[in-house]
């Protein structure tokens, strides 16, 4: 049973009927076949509720991943003792969050976390990112030929429309900067877009035929045979 | 033989580089310089679609802007809420706040308890203005919440049921939502799941990066108006008389701009140089 339950063939088979069921109630409004009829509605929880599934399964395979690293501590010596400060604030920012006693989600503790650690830090993590492109810009941005030259005066035009202190050079600056993103930006993006709504349809159309398995990683496949 | 200068240049250990940038970026905060700071169209068009809105017009005012994004975004958010509540004081607009990730609930909950419109702070919460906190489910939650608001928030981030709040009086669906603004870091779906199926105004407040990548579906009509990054959040700061950080931020910003132009150049002259001396 468990073996006919793992087959590839019944994943496949709800995708395919899934993601039909979507495309189609799009475009036809009967009562009981419509993107406001009930089973709609009950098809779109579910998927909210299988979201929220999943960011269980990753608390747990996180846990599971950290708590291997302390295990074999001898094997990995050089950086378990993050993977048990990791697991110690997932713990504590976890039952603080829980609806126990003066915890919960309102609650002060959890505001702290959120607040005065989370906030900053991730506000800091993103700003280290500031330096890395300096540091980026000096050993990678150079005119090694005619398409890179062209792109690093582009680049410089940009950056000086972006900043305040491009002003003082003079209106073409913000003029140049202007036409740039309404002209060959503009042109460049919707050429992208085509193209990357293109390839979702074939991917979307190869998922549902069967053809595309990614995301079947670990299903077993023939099974039962 | 011995490394020339250029060569040495080239190979220059990056801390020298953020050293300097570090010192270069701190400076205007200690030493106060005010740039010329020119207010481009794109601001212009938003803030005037904005203030063309009629009285009593109901605005959704979605965030979906990370911790991490919000050092950007933190002048344009801010900005964007003290204009609101102008418009809600004098012109009777009605603001209905939602997050649609998870910092976006206590990340409102913060600019209110700045602006004083916490409901520890002011008895006038929930009459012209509410926060809805987070809604979990992404895209999925926006297609429902389009259709019913309650079957997905029937209380608010503070747990009133919002029936028990006056602002959200004949507010059911996104139909009843005349303009909803938008601020993001990383893309949004409510064009596809808002603006194309029900016709909802829609206007930006992004990330500057992200800003090209919007500007088709500004230009075709999509959106009205997009604000971009930090230099937008400043321009509205400017436009609308509440300086903020914004402000404060912009010449850090020109500063930072200005240094890693420097060193392009300074790593393209040495590249040129190399060459021509063919040690590379």
């Amino acid at each position: 049973m468990a073996a006919i339950l793992r087959r590839r063939e019944i994943p496949i088979a709800l995708t395919a009927f899934f993601a039909l069921y979507m495309m189609i109630v799009y475009h036809f409004d009967y009562p009981w076949f419509s993107e406001n009829s009930q089973l709609t509605k009950d098809i779109q929880d579910f998927a909210r509720i299988l979201g929220i599934m999943a960011l269980g399964l990753g608390y747990i395979a996180i846990v599971r991943l950290h708590g291997g690293y302390i295990a074999r501590r001898v094997k990995h010596p050089q950086h378990w003792f993050w993977s048990l400060w990791l697991l110690i604030v997932l713990t504590i920012t976890t039952i603080v969050g829980l609806p126990i006693g003066n915890f919960g989600m309102r609650s002060v503790q959890l505001q702290y976390v959120y607040n005065s650690i989370l906030m900053p830090m991730r506000g800091a993590m993103y700003a280290v990112v500031a330096f890395y492109i300096a540091s980026a810009a000096y050993r990678v941005f150079l005119a090694r030929n005619k398409e890179a030259a062209v792109m690093l005066i582009l680049a410089s035009i940009m950056m000086l429309t972006n900043a305040p202190v491009g002003e003082l050079l003079g209106e073409w600056v913000g003029a140049t900067g202007s036409w740039l993103l309404t002209v060959p930006s503009m042109g460049g993006n919707r050429g992208l877009r085509i193209c990357g709504a293109l390839g979702s349809l074939v991917l979307a159309w190869r998922m549902i035929t069967g053809r595309e398995t990614g995301y079947l990683r670990g299903a077993v496949e023939g099974a039962g045979e | 033989m011995a490394e020339s200068i250029w060569t040495k240049m080239s190979k220059i250990d990056a801390r020298w580089l953020f050293l300097f940038l570090w010192i270069v970026v701190l400076a205007p905060f200690i030493v106060s310089i005010s740039l010329p700071m020119k207010i481009s169209a794109l601001t212009n068009q938003w803030y005037n679609y904005l203030n063309d809105m009629p009285d009593g017009s109901v605005v959704l005012w979605s965030w979906d802007v990370s911790f991490a994004g919000w050092s950007e975004m933190e002048a344009s958010g801010v900005a964007v809420t003290k204009l609101l509540r102008k418009l809600m004081e004098e012109r009777d607009f009605r603001i209905i706040m939602i997050g649609h990730r998870s910092e976006c609930g206590p990340l409102p909950e913060i600019v209110l308890k700045d602006l004083g419109m916490h409901p520890d702070q002011t008895a006038e919460y929930g009459k012209k203005y509410c926060h809805l906190g987070y809604m979990a489910g992404g895209s999925v939650a926006m297609i429902n919440f389009a259709k019913d608001i309650r079957s997905v928030m029937p209380v608010d981030w503070w747990g009133t049921p919002l029936d028990d709040l006056p602002v959200m009086d004949g507010i059911n669906t996104i139909q009843d939502i005349d303009l909803c603004i938008y601020i993001e870091s990383g893309g949004t779906a409510a064009i596809t799941q808002w603006v194309i199926p029900y016709g909802t105004k829609l206007m930006l407040c992004s990330v500057q990066g992200n800003v090209p990548g919007q500007m088709p579906n500004l230009q075709a009509g999509l959106i009205k108006g997009m604000l971009g990054g930090l230099r937008g959040g400043a321009e509205l700061e400017k436009l609308t008389g509440f300086l903020g950080v914004g402000n404060i931020n912009i010449t850090a910003f020109s500063s930072a701009h200005l240094v890693i132009m420097a060193f392009i150049v300074l790593a393209n002259i040495t590249f040129f140089i190399r060459r021509a001396r063919r040690e590379i």
